[in-house]
């Protein structure tokens, strides 16, 4: 059982060692569920009864990338909290999502622990505040 | 002397007066209680004051005619042995009003005696009352308004209050009466039952009320007249119907008000026969009005008659028929009017009877222009429309109008008819319908108008058209018209033919061609239809790809004009295909032709330029050509570099998160473990994320060396840059050059971040290639008021003096072949001059080198 079972966190990215390492780092924390693809992940939202708190996604990806992928989400499930997960150092798209308050903000690869159990739970706070 | 004495009760002071006067009589009234002291009233007789005196303790002496008594001028005497009491006199008094009571009241309205049947049909002993304030023996509803009335009697005065009590009426009859020694006030009421009197009155009063209501408010003037026909009652109508007031008529005769033509007419048509007792019918005449015009009027008459059957009263009503009259009179005027117009128009009007031979009924005179015949020809049944008829065309009119008049509708035919001693015939366009009355075809009416002239000029159009189809047709030039709603409505053959071969369609009037085409050429002819439509006459000549090649047309657009209005667009196409290919074919000549004298003009030139130039101008031109290829070099190897780290960036970010948080996942899994002892792996961890950071820290500095951005107002943080470019020149510093910082605090510059970090990396790797083994680079970062100041210094090989102007210089090198090609400082200076700094260098050989770059801070 997870210290958080209440917070669930849904991971896409299309490597699966990285949807493997996200879950080893926050299953004690969160209740963590993973998409392989955007595709999957929208499919998941909307299947889901238990609707997650936040979702973090990867940016590059093929067929659509992160930030095409929150657009879709966010469209559908306003209420959740949309972070990106990249690899890259700068990205122009990413800054345009931040300004478009798609995303509050976003985390770089290799990603840190800490950082991300805070953000996640503020989210949590200020959905639930 | 005879002295009458009378009730005076029964009678108003004044009155009495009178009679006194005329009577010559004497009126006593005595006031009459037991409480009252014996008083005489007087009045006068002759001249003279008379008092009459009476018995104490004695009512009121009534004193019936016959009675005798004597008078001796003060002292009345009656001389009757049995003098009349008061009640008995009373009781005589009521029994003069049988219906009625009688009350007697003092000043305070107290009953000092009351008398009459009125009592006992209340069943009450008027004795009981005596003594008692009226206000107790009334009912409040009753005594109230007789107070009322009661006390604002003057003395002399009467009055009559009707008051209901209990669903009855009574009359009561108040007076007052005063007593001339006392001074004192008496009042008289006498009260009668008139409910049933009243009630009659009151039906009476409506019914009259509704009768005068009724002649009143008429809008027929009624009058009522003497035998010879004095006006005796006239209603107020009679004010706007004939502006006299009724007071203005009444005593006149309304012989003097009738229109002169009609006197004879009235008094013999309704006069007279109404004094016989016939008064059947009106009569219409004219009366003057009192502003001298005459109304229409439409009177009726009664009578009435006395005993003796004399009449007594002529009784008329009369009623305004102006606007009826006018309007006869207007309908016998406008019947003339058609008259006279019906002969004046240049058409033939007529009305027949539907039968075999048409019989007219009526025809106006242009008959005789039309057919030759005069009217009466045919009014007389001499001649008819039906002997003139071509044969070729009745059956059709005869058709026509039974088809016609069996739909009850109005018909149109055009046909022929021979004309009276003229040749050929004559056109007749006919409108006619038929007359109905109830429902039954009566007669049939029409216009026939003349068209013979209309037909010629039709005919000669016609062949005019015909002339033109065979020319149109006889072209080789497609012709077609469009409408605006870009329909074909007119074409030649060939442009059927054309439109067949090319397109495979077949045309027909209607057809939306240019839809039915599609793709671009609709859109061209579109074009054309707008351009033609909106009044422009052009010629454009397109190409029109078909199964047989690409064909050339020239295409002719006119605008279609009627009364000043486009209503379509007239296409004429000429395919010009054979000589639009000569016209190729020339043009290419010509062009040929052109490049050659170009060319010879071109090599001419070349050599005449190769002649003038100097070396020196060679020697820019070659300048140019190597500062635009270094750049070229530069910004394509930039371009390079930033997707190989966009992509090393993901690459190498991945497995780093693979490791570190691989690591610190691991590390938690183990964290459940009984053995486990943390200080033990703390240190590995510390290592894996020291060098996994470390990694991440190369990738991203490399991201920002390598970023490809053309703003110059970026925010760049001066020390950022150049730690990025030491983090990336890591492997060649470490172990061999000390690198000392001199940084002011966040020193920023308005630029672009991408270039600074080539520019800074270029300067800082000569510097570590300057020194050969180990050394120490310095870094100097400050901010003064005027400036922004980078100062890089080493204390490598240096530059020699005579190349230290020419470092700049594209593609200058000092080192080996394969070591480098000479632009990376020519880049920098290109970047610091980008960035509106200066970029001074000294140096001297084996000591090494310092590059200043100032940055001017920007004014205002």
């Amino acid at each position: 059982m997870p210290q958080y079972p209440e917070i669930r966190v849904l991971y896409v990215d299309d490597e699966k060692d990285n949807l493997f390492v996200f879950q080893a780092n926050f299953q004690r924390k969160f209740n963590i569920i993973t998409a392989e693809s955007p595709l999957t992940a929208l499919k998941q939202l909307d299947e889901e009864r238990e609707r997650p708190v936040v979702v973090i996604s990867d940016m590059r990806m093929p067929k659509m990338n992160g930030v095409q992928f929150i657009k879709k989400a966010k469209s559908k499930y306003d209420d959740i909290s949309f972070f990106i997960m990249t690899g890259f150092g700068f990205n122009p798209e990413i800054e345009e999502a931040m300004e478009a308050n798609l995303i509050d903000r976003y985390f770089t690869k290799p990603f840190n622990v800490n950082e991300i159990e805070e953000v996640i739970i503020d989210a949590w706070k200020r959905q639930a505040g | 002397m005879s002295i009458a004495f009378y009730n005076a009760l029964e009678y108003a002071p004044e009155q009495v007066e009178a009679f006194s006067q005329n009577l010559n009589a004497v009126l006593v009234v005595y006031h009459v209680t037991q409480k009252w002291q014996q008083r005489a009233n007087t009045t006068k007789l002759d001249g003279r004051v008379l008092t009459a005196s009476t018995r104490p303790q004695q009512g009121v002496y009534f004193i019936p005619e016959g009675y005798k008594y004597q008078y001796d001028g003060k002292i009345l005497t009656i001389l009757q042995e049995q003098s009349l009491t008061a009640e008995k006199q009373l009781k005589m008094l009521a029994g003069s009003y049988p219906q009625g009571s009688i009350t007697l009241m003092d000043e305070d309205l107290r009953i000092i005696y009351t008398a009459g049947e009125g009592y006992s049909d209340q069943e009450v002993d008027p004795e009981d009352l005596i003594d008692l304030s009226a206000e107790k023996v009334l009912m409040p509803e009753v005594f109230q308004p007789l107070k009322q009335h009661i006390l604002a009697l003057k003395p002399g005065q009467k009055q009559d209050i009707d008051l209901t009590l209990r669903g009855k009426t009574f009359q009561n009859t108040c007076s007052a009466v005063l007593d001339v020694d006392t001074r004192k006030i008496y009042y008289i009421l006498r009260s009668l039952d008139v409910t049933a009197k009243r009630f009659v009155q009151l039906a009476l009063q409506e019914s009259e009320a509704r009768y005068r209501y009724m002649i009143e408010r008429s809008r027929e003037l009624i009058c009522t007249h003497e035998p010879d026909g004095t006006y005796k009652y006239v209603s107020p109508s009679a004010t706007r119907l004939v502006g006299y007031t009724p007071g203005e008529l009444i005593g006149r005769n309304p012989y003097d008000f009738f229109h002169p033509d009609d006197i004879e007419y009235i008094r013999e048509s309704s006069h007279e026969p109404s004094l016989k007792g016939q008064t059947d019918g009106s009569i219409q005449y004219r009366f003057r009005r009192k502003d001298g015009t005459y109304i229409w009027l439409d009177s009726y008459t009664s009578i009435t008659k006395d005993d003796t059957g004399e009449v007594t009263s002529i009784l008329t009503g009369s009623r305004d028929i102006t606007a009826v009259k006018e309007a006869e009179l207007r309908w016998k005027e406008s019947e003339q009017r058609f008259r006279g117009i019906a002969d004046n128009i240049p058409g033939v009007i007529y009305l027949c009877l539907n039968d075999e031979r048409f019989s007219m009924q009526y025809l106006n005179q242009e008959i005789k222009n039309l057919s030759g015949y005069e009217h009466e020809d045919f009014l007389s049944g001499r001649v008819s429309f039906i002997d003139l008829y071509h044969p070729e065309d009745k059956p059709y009119i005869l058709a026509e109008v039974e088809e016609a008049l069996m739909r009850k509708e109005p018909f149109h035919c055009t046909y022929r008819i021979k004309k009276k001693g003229a040749e050929g015939w004559v056109w007749v366009d006919e409108y006619g319908q038929g007359i109905y009355e109830e429902g039954e075809l009566k007669y049939l009416e029409g216009v026939l108008l003349d068209i013979t002239e209309r037909k010629e000029a039709e005919a000669k159009i016609l062949e005019r058209e015909a002339n033109l189809e065979a020319i149109i047709e006889s072209t080789n030039s497609i012709i077609g018209l469009f409408d605006r709603e870009q329909r074909l409505v007119a074409y030649n053959k060939r442009f059927a033919e054309v439109t067949y071969q090319t397109e495979k369609l077949e045309l027909y009037k209607g057809i939306d061609l240019i839809g039915k085409l599609g793709g671009s050429m609709a859109g061209l002819f579109e074009g054309f239809q707008e351009r033609g439509l909106n009044g422009e006459k052009f010629n454009e000549t397109i190409e029109y790809p078909t199964s047989e090649g690409v064909k050339y047309y020239l295409c002719s657009h006119n605008p279609v004009f009627q009364k000043g209005e486009v209503t379509g667009v007239s296409v004429f196409v000429e395919d010009v295909t054979e000589l639009r290919k000569s016209q190729v074919e020339l043009e290419r000549y010509a062009t040929k032709l052109e490049q050659l004298v170009s060319e010879r003009t071109k090599e001419l030139h070349a050599k005449n330029t190769e002649l003038m130039a100097g070396n020196r101008e060679l020697e820019l031109t070659l300048n140019e050509l190597k500062s635009a290829q270094a750049q070229l070099i530069q910004s394509e190897k930039m371009a390079s570099l930033g997707m190989l780290a966009m992509g090393i960036g993901h690459e190498i970010n991945n497995p780093l998160n693979f490791i570190k948080n691989g690591c610190s996942g691991l590390v938690r899994e183990l964290e459940d473990l009984e053995c486990f002892d943390d200080q033990a792996v703390e240190p590995f961890l510390e290592i894996i994320n020291d060098g996994v950071d470390r990694a991440a820290e190369i990738v991203r500095s490399l991201s920002r060396f390598s970023r490809q951005v053309p703003s110059m107002s970026e925010t760049c943080q001066l020390e950022a840059i150049v730690d990025n470019c030491l983090v990336m020149l890591h492997a060649q510093i470490k172990g061999r050059i000390t690198v000392e910082k001199h940084y002011n605090d966040h020193v920023q510059l308005a630029g672009n971040e991408g270039k600074l970090h080539q520019a800074f990396l270029n300067i800082l790797s000569n510097a570590v290639q300057a020194i050969d083994r180990n050394g120490t680079i310095s870094v100097t970062i400050r901010e003064t008021e005027a400036s922004k100041e980078i100062i890089f210094e080493d204390d490598g090989v240096g530059i020699a003096p005579e190349n230290i102007d020419r470092i700049s210089d594209p593609f200058f090198t000092t080192k080996a072949p394969g070591k480098g090609i000479g632009i990376g400082l020519f880049i920098t200076f290109s970047i610091i001059k980008e960035h509106s700094g200066e970029v001074e260098v000294y140096s001297t050989p084996g000591k090494g080198a310092k590059f200043v770059l100032t940055f001017p801070n920007q004014i205002g």
